[in-house]
């Protein structure tokens, strides 16, 4: 074989991501009525049954119930304490992770194909007759209360704690961040009312892996307890509209000050997101970003900064956020907003966009990257009323991110009048 | 199962393929044999700082990210005690970027003296960040150098100061490059969408030119064995009281490894472990408790991390703990709780072949390890395991002689500094 030289000094050409290639799920509806979504794919013979309830904290005017009981929905059943349930879950190597949002509650079950029909009654049986035990209670506010008392010695933790808030007000599903008090006051009762409020009905259930039709059958024949309900959320949005404002926290024994920059944006529904996206991203939103060229690798405040706009429902936000050498605090804000004001003053340039749409296409390729991925990408646009047809759109919308587009949106967006500012350290 | 074809360069790099069709990507992977155990005890966290360096430029690149950002890939890297592993994701029709990217570095660096002032600069924000400004991030810091008197994992990944970072010369760097970073001491793995004849030749361009290097001398200090227990208190401006408990025990690639990791796993993997159900459960000892095998190629330990619930105190926490232990040193392990446990290791293993990038690092790993076929046996090694075995593993290593114990006070605000003997830090109340 004729052997190349390589010339090192070029590099070698790069050629244009190929078509998105998007799988659409199979539909097929459980008897109680709720959709199942099969992604289908991988070699593995594993699969991951995601079950969606509306359970979030939007559903619950208190904001205290909806974290609590998606964490107990596994712990305990008139029939079953907490570690009879476990016990029949992992003994069959499957785990099951429960979480919430804002939005929804999920349970997420990863199991071997061949365990399927163990693990999955197991898990309809619980969810559907969670009791809360008043011990399995005890244990999540002792374990709550400690982790958040840890999380409170963090500059980080405090520094978003106190922007989210100040976003979004303490009151909203957004902004709401439990209070010692709040967790002690946590009642067995409310919490039993709002699970059989909110989850006895499925919103979605999402099967994604190397499964086949028998599979398919065998969890919709376990599922058909649940009943359905629409993934539209009937709670008020977010009405809070404040003023920037500059928070300071002053630590003394801090070693490092956190610094975290946001304001309010929009969701994915709205014509700038997209462009917005971008704008980000060569702002702080990837490594070679201009706020990580800066702060990281040209002046080393910083072990790492970064920028991100977050779609929420009916709202969004958008945040910068690092930690910095407590030396070079007001030298690290000054460059920040020097680099958002310079998106405002120059016009991005080509080459820096193109590298940036060609790293977003790559990103978006990486989301569809085997069949758990999938299923998140799928998940993130389902739960917003939204389908796959997003993503076909977010490609094309990179290429619409033109240099003049951005430059205004810059100037309509990112000033630095309108911050909140956030410093904790 | 990860279907593999296996290929050896003449320089003596080693090739991994593994085809997958089903992926528009493609995930490469080079691992190279060295970390903190290869470092000077004066120049501690200087594999760590290296791994930041290599991102500084190389002869024909001055920065590695950009071209491939541009070409829609994505890189990181993460350093331990004993191997640098970097990684990378492209999309599969970009695929010579990356061979162009990883080659040039493996021939040689070329970062500027600013490269190493800012990295310096990064990885000391690094250390204070991770180790030093965050409650509990110095424990480990605390543990090693009394768990490890000889070896050099008595100092951390990070280093077990400051100023060996900051003392870091553009000399020891080269030298360090010298003697680590060529195609003998590293393994190159790709999975994805590739055809192994394509990775063959774009291996022979890119990484075939690359002169060989010496395979580097290991003849790291064996830890003697330890016969009596050691405990270090220390007290922090923190929340709560954690324990932290180690034993010496087996390497990585020692024939008891795997009931080492199910005896961890049997304790506290999953919800309905015994430590779980025992202790944070029913007796409500702990908030929280983790018990793991830290998987050094060494002798490593059999760890045990514990957050109290306050108001227990420390000594009714640890007597707690070693009753738990004590269980397992003195009764076989009951057959459906050893199943359990076997079964637990399967579905981890075959979750962790879903992504192309677990499966080049897996490659890579177990050729580093000896040989990757190995990595298609894993399973087979767990469900050999006895229960005979692990009561014999429980009682060897489980001795309160073979333990070193940090216990972690908080530091209340009537300025009782308690008996902290002198950490590296001095923590401000």
């Amino acid at each position: 074989m004729q052997m190349e030289t390589p010339d090192r000094t070029r590099e070698p050409r790069v050629r244009p991501a190929p078509e998105l290639r998007i799988q659409e799920p199979l539909v097929e509806s459980l008897s109680g009525g709720a959709p199942l979504y099969v992604i289908p794919g991988g070699q593995q013979e594993v699969c991951r049954v995601e079950l969606l309830f509306r359970a979030g904290t939007r559903e619950d005017p208190n904001r205290l119930l909806a974290p609590a009981v998606s964490a107990l929905l596994l712990n305990g059943t008139a029939q079953r304490t907490a570690e009879q349930i476990a016990e029949r879950i992992e003994f069959f190597g499957a785990s099951a992770d429960c979480d919430s949002s804002a939005e929804y509650a999920a349970v997420s079950v990863v199991c071997l194909n061949k365990f399927l029909g163990e693990v999955v009654p197991v898990i309809a049986e619980a969810i559907l007759g969670a009791s809360i035990p008043e011990r399995e209670l005890e244990l999540y506010i002792t374990q709550s209360m400690q982790r958040q008392r840890v999380q409170n010695k963090k500059v980080g933790y405090v520094s978003r704690k106190l922007l989210h808030r100040a976003l979004f007000g303490n009151d909203s599903p957004y902004g709401h961040y439990q209070s010692e008090e709040e967790y002690a006051a946590l009642d067995r009762r409310m919490l039993a009312g709002f699970h059989k409020g909110n989850c006895r009905n499925l919103a979605g259930i999402i099967v994604s892996g190397k499964v086949a039709d028998s599979e398919i059958e065998l969890i919709s024949r376990h599922l058909d307890g649940f009943g359905s309900v629409s993934t539209e959320s009937v709670a008020a949005g977010n009405g809070h509209r404040p003023q920037p404002e500059k928070i300071r926290r002053e630590w003394p024994d801090a070693m490092q000050t956190s610094l975290r920059l946001g304001l309010p944006l929009f969701d994915r529904r709205h014509p700038d997101f997209i462009p917005m996206k971008v704008l980000n991203c060569i702002l702080g939103g990837y490594f070679g970003s201009r706020l990580m060229s800066n702060i990281r690798e040209d002046k080393g405040y910083s072990y790492g900064i970064g920028s991100a706009v977050v779609p929420l429902s009916g709202t969004g936000f958008m945040y910068i956020s690092t930690e910095v050498n407590k030396q070079s605090r007001e030298d690290a804000l000054n460059e920040i907003y020097a680099e958002i004001q310079e998106l405002t003053d120059t016009r991005v340039g080509h080459e820096e966009l193109d590298l940036v749409r060609n790293y977003m296409a790559g990103m978006l390729q990486r989301g569809f990257d085997g069949p758990f991925a999938a299923a998140s990408a799928f998940r993130n646009v389902m739960l917003s009323g939204m389908d796959l047809s997003y993503y076909r759109d977010f490609m094309r919308g990179l290429m619409d991110a033109t240099p003049g587009k951005l430059q205004e949106l810059a100037g309509q967006y990112l000033q630095k009048e309108s911050f909140w500012e956030v410093s904790v350290g | 199962m990860i279907n593999f074809e296996r290929f050896t360069l003449p320089n003596g790099l080693v090739v991994l393929v593994n085809e997958d069709p089903g992926t528009p990507l493609v995930a490469m992977n080079v691992l190279y044999k060295v970390g903190a155990r290869d470092e000077h005890e004066d120049k501690t966290g200087f594999a760590h700082l290296f791994e930041h360096l290599m991102f500084g430029g190389s002869a024909n690149i001055p920065n590695y990210d950009e071209p491939l950002e541009k070409a829609g890939g994505e890189n990181n890297a993460f350093t331990n005690n004993d191997i640098t592993n970097y990684y990378l994701t492209i999309p599969a029709q970009n695929i010579e970027t990356a061979f162009w990217l990883e080659s040039d570095r493996m021939a040689g660096l070329a970062f500027s003296d600013h490269s190493l002032e800012v990295q310096r600069r990064v990885v000391v924000e690094e250390f204070k960040q991770n180790y030093l400004n965050y409650p509990y991030g110095d424990a480990w810091l605390l543990l090693k150098p009394l768990a490890y008197k000889v070896h050099p994992y008595r100092w951390n990944t990070i280093g077990k100061e400051v100023s060996h970072i900051e003392n870091a010369t553009m000399h020891d760097v080269r030298d360090f490059f010298g003697r680590f970073y060529h195609p003998l001491n590293a393994v190159l793995s790709v999975s994805g969408n590739v055809k192994t004849s394509q990775v063959r030749n774009l291996c022979e361009k890119w990484f075939g030119p690359i002169a060989t290097g010496r395979a580097p001398a290991r003849d790291y200090p064996a830890e003697p064995g330890q016969h009596e227990k050691r405990t270090r208190v220390v007290h922090r401006p923190v929340p709560g009281a954690r324990l932290y408990k180690v034993y010496h025990c087996c390497a990585r690639t020692d024939p008891e490894f795997h009931a080492t990791d199910l005896l961890a796993d049997i304790l506290s993997k999953g919800h309905a472990s015994r430590l779980h159900n025992s202790l944070v459960r029913n007796r409500q000892v702990f908030t929280e408790i983790h018990a793991y095998h830290s998987g050094d190629l060494d002798k490593g330990l059999l760890v045990f991390e514990g957050r109290l619930v306050d108001g227990v105190s420390m000594e009714d926490a640890e007597a707690a703990l070693m009753q738990e232990t004590a269980k397992l040193t003195h009764n076989a392990v009951p057959d459906a709780e050893l199943t359990k446990a076997k079964q637990m290791a399967e579905a981890m293993e075959i979750c962790s072949e879903i992504k192309n990038a677990h499966r080049a690092l897996n490659l890579s790993f177990y050729e580093m390890l000896g040989d990757a076929s190995q990595v298609n046996h894993v399973t087979e090694r767990y469900n050999e395991v006895t229960g005979a075995q692990i009561l014999e593993v429980a009682g060897q290593v489980l001795a309160e002689d073979n333990s070193s114990v940090l216990y972690y006070h908080p530091q209340h605000a009537n300025g009782n500094t308690g008996q902290d003997q002198g950490a590296a830090r001095k923590a401000s109340a």
